[in-house]
């Protein structure tokens, strides 16, 4: 099947809307979970979707709708559906319109090689190295994906083809005592599995230090990739003009161009690098491109489709599309932090008493607005005392205000590392993190 | 060809093909979404959850192949077979023995509403939520899926549900004086619109008049050890989150260890089934056959015929949730808790409605001698570790109590304890039951399914609170 003609032939039919967007992806995805040393299923995903975006022009205002389909026929049912219930539908005072400029976008870059691995072998290898390393036992999962995506808009078309792969392998010497270690890769010369699975044992073996009880408190604090990733994916999702709007954001609009972040933090939204999350265009045919969320602790913008865009420039505030996926909710596809000048091991050199959070789970806000949250620390979970790790660490939990979080870095390390994982549904490319004054609580 | 005709075939290839056990599930759910933002509606999204999948046990491996291509369904035999090939075990997979049935059950909806009716039902909401307060934002997003599934699989199960389930998620916040405090929640049902009445808008804005309640009169309080009435809404969540999931037979056995994790239950260790876990006043239930839950179905993604199970009994470690695969390593029959949010995700353990029983005390009773306490109604923040042993539950709705009687407000009280600390410390449960619906989620990729959480009033005894640090 053409693909491109198939969007063709249904942009036919909607020639009297104002604004369009058909997003055709086609994913094929390969899977194998393992646990306990062994493989429990192979999985094949194999999906075409649909999404169409549609907005019309009534009294000065528009509305608009989006829906999805999976076959032709099935999505030119719900066109000659859904084009006719527009009219019936009150106005959308959130939709300030879409991208009207015509791209030409660069050929689609990726590593074929991914396909061809041995998913089997390589997940036998992860865990025998887990297993070598010192771990007792071994889960985890293994994707290889590869995605194919169609664009049409009533001003652009485009094609990219995406393919990349993550391997997450946590290691165990007991229920309590474990490590977790990611391998989220789009070329095939940095898939490791050997060294994935040797890490995750080795961070187990770290974990399996005497247990020291530490009291509730305020801790200097390392992050590792997986806590940091966890932690900045939440952050860059509130960052959309779309979560300010509907309460889901501490970044207010009243915050842009002021410093509230620390000065050795720069966060960017940036699906043109070529780690797991690269990508051409996004939903309305916005060539992606490099935007600096924060730079040097400064608030520059929000993630922005054309839509939330205009409707802040026409309040005054200015605003430029930044590339990025969906059109009334924009979203990250890719979030990298500008690696510091320490090493993991510095960072460990210059905390008297702190604590290294290597990974985090179960992040929840008392409110997104005034961004007071808590996450639970799982996996290796380290006491440090006069530059020394002495010990591992269990019961705390940290908490937070996502803005003095990021007010209170203190330092970056040099080396980063891509994360694509469950717990980090948005790529984020992160270094390790020296937070200054973390609280902990403690369960009684 | 009629679907079931369609999937008997594809089962009946994977067995030609060597499969010793063969499935196929078909799904089709359309789904409407519409979002009213401060009484705007802001986006509706129209979705299908439409495909076919095939598992397989082939030698020693489990196999899984999905697709939406009608072009490609003829393939997925060979394709799981070939999954399975790529996952083989040392040892032979086993299912439980259970007895099938060929079934078709329909839940009706006794009232339906358009979608511009839906739209004026959420601004009407949305007015009668905000009347009278000065600064807000209120986010209400009304999700509708008619959930109709085909399954049949090489041991004669045929199996046909078609269950209506709705969803209204709202994120609410109260501005004043530069502060804000908010709150989320939902409500779900399987069946109509019947159930979003007038109680309902009321119940949203007795949420949101906590939320300035708070803002404007809520006093200090030392942290310190009180006596504490926990809410149906809290006891729900603790229900679901510290009591049954640790009860999934795969988090027990290890499987979800690199994902939504394991469990304190350990097969062979001193928490094993038949164990004493906390007071023989808790009995702890999941049923997926309450009618009009949100989280109701009569026979499970694997064909199970559904039944009430007891999870903890009398404060006793008593039945696992168990798929097929789980209820053969324990040597018994599946309790049918085996659930795939979506065509193309693999059936594994999971809850239904899930409640703490109801006791004999009245809620008066509950409170009558507590001279020093707090009580908790709802809740904002809450999370729990990865084996579901350390906990915490925020407070929203909670107040000062002193001789029995509510004191004065109190702002964000937080507890964190221990799944044994809760389960001993409960001294007394009371006679009313109310129930929550969410959407749970685990596995890998993720999936949410519909639930139901529910319980009494219960007390507990010496219970360390503290207020929740705040950003400066």
């Amino acid at each position: 099947m053409n693909m491109k003609e198939v969007l063709d032939r249904l942009a036919v039919h909607l020639s009297d809307v104002d604004h369009r967007a058909i997003v055709l992806t086609h994913s094929k995805i390969d899977q194998i979970r393992f646990s306990r040393n062994k493989l429990d299923i192979g999985i094949s995903y194999d999906e075409t979707k649909f999404k169409v975006f549609l907005a019309k022009r009534y009294d000065g205002q528009r509305k608009t709708i989006e829906f999805e389909g999976s076959t032709e026929e099935d999505v030119l049912e719900k066109i000659n559906f859904f084009k006719f219930s527009l009219d019936k539908l009150p106005p959308n005072p959130l939709y300030g319109g879409m991208n009207e400029i015509s791209y030409s976008y660069p050929k689609p870059r990726y590593d074929e090689k991914l396909l061809e691995m041995d998913a089997k072998g390589a997940v036998e290898q992860a865990i025998e190295a887990a297993l070598s390393a010192g771990a007792k036992r071994v889960a985890g999962t293994l994707y290889i994906y590869d995605t194919e995506t169609y664009l049409k808009t009533k001003f652009t078309e485009g094609y990219d083809r995406n393919v990349y792969a993550s391997l997450s392998v946590r290691a165990f010497i007991d229920k309590t005592i474990s490590g977790h270690r990611v391998n989220s890769v789009s070329k095939s010369s940095d898939f490791d599995p050997e060294e994935t699975g040797r890490k995750a044992g080795e961070m187990a073996k770290l974990d399996n230090m005497n247990r020291i009880k530490v009291p509730a408190g305020k801790y200097k604090t390392i992050l590792g990739p997986l806590a940091a990733a966890g932690l900045l994916g939440t952050i860059g999702r509130m960052t959309s003009a779309a979560a300010v709007v509907m309460g889901f954001s501490p970044f207010t609009f009243d915050k842009l161009g002021k410093k509230i972040a620390s000065e050795k933090f720069t966060f960017i939204s940036s699906a043109d690098k070529e780690f797991i999350g690269y990508r051409l265009f996004d939903e309305e045919g916005v060539p992606v491109k490099e935007t600096k969320i924060f730079d040097k602790g400064t608030f520059k913008t929000h993630l922005h489709s054309t839509s939330t865009a205009n409707l802040l420039k026409a309040k005054g505030i200015p605003a430029e599309p930044t590339g990025n996926a969906g059109i009334l909710y924009p979203h990250a596809r890719q979030l990298i932090v500008e690696p510091g000048d320490s090493s993991f091991e510095e960072m460990v050199e210059n905390v008297d008493r702190g604590l290294f959070v290597s990974n985090v789970r179960y992040t929840r806000f008392q409110s997104y607005v005034t961004g007071d949250f808590s996450t639970i620390p799982r996996d290796t979970f380290l006491y440090i005392e006069n530059g020394k790790i002495k010990g591992s660490v269990r019961g705390l939990r940290l908490n937070g205000n996502v803005i003095e979080f990021l007010k209170n870095i203190r330092a970056l390390s040099k080396d980063r590392y891509p994360i694509y994982r469950r717990e980090a549904e948005i790529p984020t490319v992160t270094p390790y993190l020296l937070v200054e004054d973390v609280a902990f609580t403690e369960a009684r | 060809m009629y679907m079931k005709d369609r999937l008997l075939a594809l089962v009946e290839e994977a067995l030609r093909l060597g499969a010793k056990y063969a499935e196929a599930r078909f799904y089709n759910s359309p789904s409407t979404s519409i979002v009213v933002q401060n009484g705007n509606p802001i986006q509706i999204v129209s979705t299908t959850d439409f495909g076919v999948a095939v598992r397989v046990i082939y030698e020693n491996g489990m196999g899984f192949a999905s697709t939406n291509r009608i072009e490609e369904i003829t393939e997925l035999p060979k394709k799981a077979i070939k999954m399975a090939k790529a996952a083989q075990r040392k040892n032979p997979i086993k299912l439980s023995e259970d007895k099938f049935e060929k079934v078709s059950y329909k839940v009706l909806q006794k009232k339906s509403l358009g979608l511009e009716d839906r739209i004026e039902l959420l601004k009407d909401l949305d007015k009668h939520v905000s009347e009278g307060i000065e600064r807000s934002t209120r986010t209400f997003m009304l999700h509708e899926t008619i959930e109709r599934r085909v399954f049949v699989n090489s041991e004669g199960a045929e199996v046909e549900h078609e269950i209506p389930r709705i969803n209204l998620f709202y994120n609410l916040t109260v501005m004043a004086n530069g502060d804000a405090e908010s709150y989320m929640n939902e409500v779900g049902r399987s069946g109509g619109f019947e159930r979003f009445n007038e109680d309902l808008f009321d119940e949203v804005r007795r949420n949101m008049l906590v939320l300035k309640d708070v803002l404007e009169n809520a006093r200090p309080f030392a942290p310190g050890t009180y006596d504490v009435i926990l809410g149906p809404s809290v006891i729900g969540l603790a229900a679901h989150e510290s009591s049954g999931h640790p009860m999934e037979a795969d988090r027990i056995f290890g499987r979800e260890a690199a994902q939504a994790g394991e469990s304190f239950i350990d097969p062979e260790g001193e928490r094993r089934l038949g164990k004493r876990i906390g007071s023989e006043v808790v009995n702890v239930v999941d049923d997926p056959t309450v009618e009009g839950s949100y989280g109701y179905y009569l026979y499970d993604d694997e064909g199970v015929k559904a039944r009430r199970r007891y999870l903890y009994k009398e404060g006793i470690i008593n039945e696992p949730l168990m798929n097929r695969e789980y209820a053969a390593v324990l040597d018994t029959l599946s309790n049918a808790a085996g659930r795939s949010s979506e065509f193309d995700r693999e059936p594994i353990p999971r809850m239904s409605t899930t409640f703490v029983e109801p006791g004999d005390r009245k809620l008066e009773e509950l409170l009558e001698d507590i001279k020093k306490g707090i009580r908790i109604e709802t809740y904002t923040e809450r999370n729990i570790d990865d084996i579901r042993r350390n906990q915490r539950y925020v407070g929203s709705d909670a107040r000062y109590i002193e001789n029995g009687e509510k004191k004065f407000r109190i702002r964000r009280p937080v507890i964190e304890l221990t799944t044994k600390t809760r389960r001993s410390s409960i001294d007394a449960v009371g006679n009313d039951l109310k129930f929550y619906a969410g959407e749970c989620g685990k596995g890998d990729p993720m999936q949410g399914v519909p639930v139901r959480m529910g319980g009494p009033h219960v007390r507990m005894r010496n219970v360390y609170i503290f207020p929740a640090p705040r950003g400066e």
